[in-house]
């Protein structure tokens, strides 16, 4: 590591690309820092987007209709809303007005960090998303499938959990891998409400030695790499999960 | 320098770099004889920075640097020998330099920084006029006694202001940065930080010019500033005529304590800059 930190010191004083974070100590930690929040955002908002998501498809299938409608309504607004201005609407104006995010007169905490904020935001706003993808799955089941499952005996819900779940689960599996690299990719919108992901560490970084195409190089680089590790992560869930003769 | 950094600052500043060589082979003569002879000095400056310079109801330009423009205007009209003229040019800070370059404008007089960037690309006149330090605006009745007693706490700042490194580093303080100061200001309010770190200047200026009562609630910290920003005026390169002339000036200024008047008349806490500036150009 020590070899590593003084090759990139060395670089700098002979060429002047300057990758301040790989051998100045206080900065590597805060990067790594960044790094660790940027994941542990990613993980949250998939957790949250899947939970809400699941949730929303199963209550778009209930007989009552107003409950219908209002995951309707909740899916289309957030769907169709940019995800920046979503995140400052809750952290600015719902934030602001409820003083959710505030101290108390003497010192209490606030009830939400501007890290739960985000992951509201990446739940609420991927959530609707993956509610999307599992109707879609649902949706393309093949209707001789489900009749085979009444057939035997299963019930409106026994069907869902037994027969149709499974398959429309297994059928949607790559769209939410691909809504999974959005939610990745938009933990770095936390960097416009100060939450310190690797984005906004390497712009505190750039502000100090104006070195942003070093940064802006590392950051791209980051992402890629978290990105390839969780794609590695879905590829071995599709696999888990093949079903010989599926999909032919 | 060597070849790869060249490379890269031509990348980086090309545009820039090709007015600054435009305007410098377009007017050789130096830029003291183009005063002299239109009898009117062009200073670029923002207008609207109130104490700093500011319009006054009746359309005179006011203010600590207007005095200081004022001042320096009388001791260049000793050295040019004829009476001279003050045209108010103004600017913001994205074009400020730009306007320089371009000869819209032959000095730059504002609240102007002094950073190794800046100074690839115009010419600061030495020794620096001013200063400003890191300011904390916190509600009434908050007592700190120095920056050490912010460990641990949420303070709100810009992103990309040069105070939140220090301040996160050597004094532990949890910075909130924000991108616009309107974000950090709705920040405090809502309490979600103890305080905003801003340029102590700024902050002053904000107290002494608010008359709808917006801060009364607020108050500026008395913290001994851990580090101080100075502010230069600046010319284009190429003009080492005008550069001494400034100098002279801005030094006389420091020996007589000029720029310390000026800011206590407009309500300011001179920096430490320049009590140490004074002391410096008495001893000489």
């Amino acid at each position: 590591m020590d070899l590593l930190a003084q090759s990139f010191e060395a670089l700098y004083h002979r060429t002047g690309w300057n990758f301040s974070v790989f051998y100045n100590a206080w900065e590597a930690r805060k990067y790594a820092d960044g790094i660790y929040v940027a994941i542990e955002l990613a993980l949250w908002g998939l957790f949250g987007a899947m939970l809400l998501g699941t949730l929303c498809c199963f209550l778009r299938l209930v007989r009552f209709a107003p409950l219908r409608w209002l995951v309707t309504a909740y899916v289309e607004f957030f769907r169709n809303t940019p995800g920046l201005a979503q995140l400052y609407f809750l952290f600015f104006g719902i934030g602001s007005y409820f003083r959710l995010s505030s101290y108390g007169p003497n010192g209490e905490g606030p009830v939400l960090s501007p890290m739960q904020f985000v992951i509201i935001a990446l739940s609420l706003q991927y959530g609707a998303f993956v509610a999307e993808i599992l109707r879609a799955g649902i949706e393309g089941v093949p209707k001789t499938t489900k009749e085979a499952a009444e057939a035997l005996g299963y019930g409106r819900w026994g069907a869902l959990y037994h027969v149709i779940m499974p398959l429309a689960f297994r059928a949607s599996l790559p769209a939410l891998g691909n809504n999974m690299a959005q939610i990745v990719k938009s933990t770095a919108m936390a960097y416009a409400i100060a939450v310190p992901e690797a984005l906004y560490v390497a712009h505190e970084i750039w502000t100090e030695h104006f070195n942003v195409i070093e940064m802006m190089n590392v950051v791209l680089i980051t992402y890629l790499a978290i990105m390839w590790v969780f794609t590695l992560i879905v590829r071995q869930i599709e696999r888990w999960l093949y079903v010989p003769g599926m999909g032919r | 320098m060597n070849k790869l950094t060249q490379m890269r600052s031509i990348v980086a500043f090309s545009a820039t770099a090709g007015f600054v060589f435009a305007a410098l082979s377009a007017q050789a003569g130096p830029v003291t004889d183009k005063v002299k002879e239109r009898g009117r000095i062009a200073v670029c400056t923002n207008v609207n920075n109130p104490p700093n310079v500011f319009i006054d109801s009746s359309g005179k330009a006011q203010g600590m640097q207007v005095d200081l423009m004022n001042d320096m205007k009388a001791s260049l009209e000793g050295k040019m020998g004829k009476p001279l003229e003050i045209e108010l040019v103004p600017t913001l800070p994205a074009n400020r330099v730009e306007f320089l370059d371009r000869g819209k404008c032959d000095m730059i007089f504002t609240s102007l920084t002094v950073t190794p960037e800046r100074q690839k690309l115009i010419q600061f006149i030495e020794p620096y006029y001013y200063a400003a330090g890191p300011g904390l605006q916190t509600k009434k009745g908050v007592s700190l006694k120095s920056w050490a007693d912010l460990k641990g706490k949420s303070v709100c700042s810009n992103q990309g202001s040069s105070w939140n490194v220090p301040l996160e580093r050597d004094y532990g303080v949890k910075i909130i940065a924000f991108q616009t100061q309107q974000e950090v200001d709705q920040s405090l309010r809502d309490g979600r930080c103890i305080g905003l770190v801003s340029d102590d200047s700024y902050l002053q200026a904000r107290f002494l010019t608010d008359k709808d009562g917006i801060w009364k609630d607020f108050e500026i910290q008395k913290l001994p500033a851990f580090t101080e920003g100075p502010w230069g005026l600046a010319i284009k390169f190429g003009d080492a005529d005008f550069e001494k002339d400034l100098s002279d000036i801005v030094i006389a200024w420091h020996r007589k304590g000029t720029v310390i008047e000026a800011a206590k008349k407009w309500g300011f806490t001179p920096p430490k800059f320049s009590e140490d500036m004074q002391q410096k150009y008495k001893a000489n």
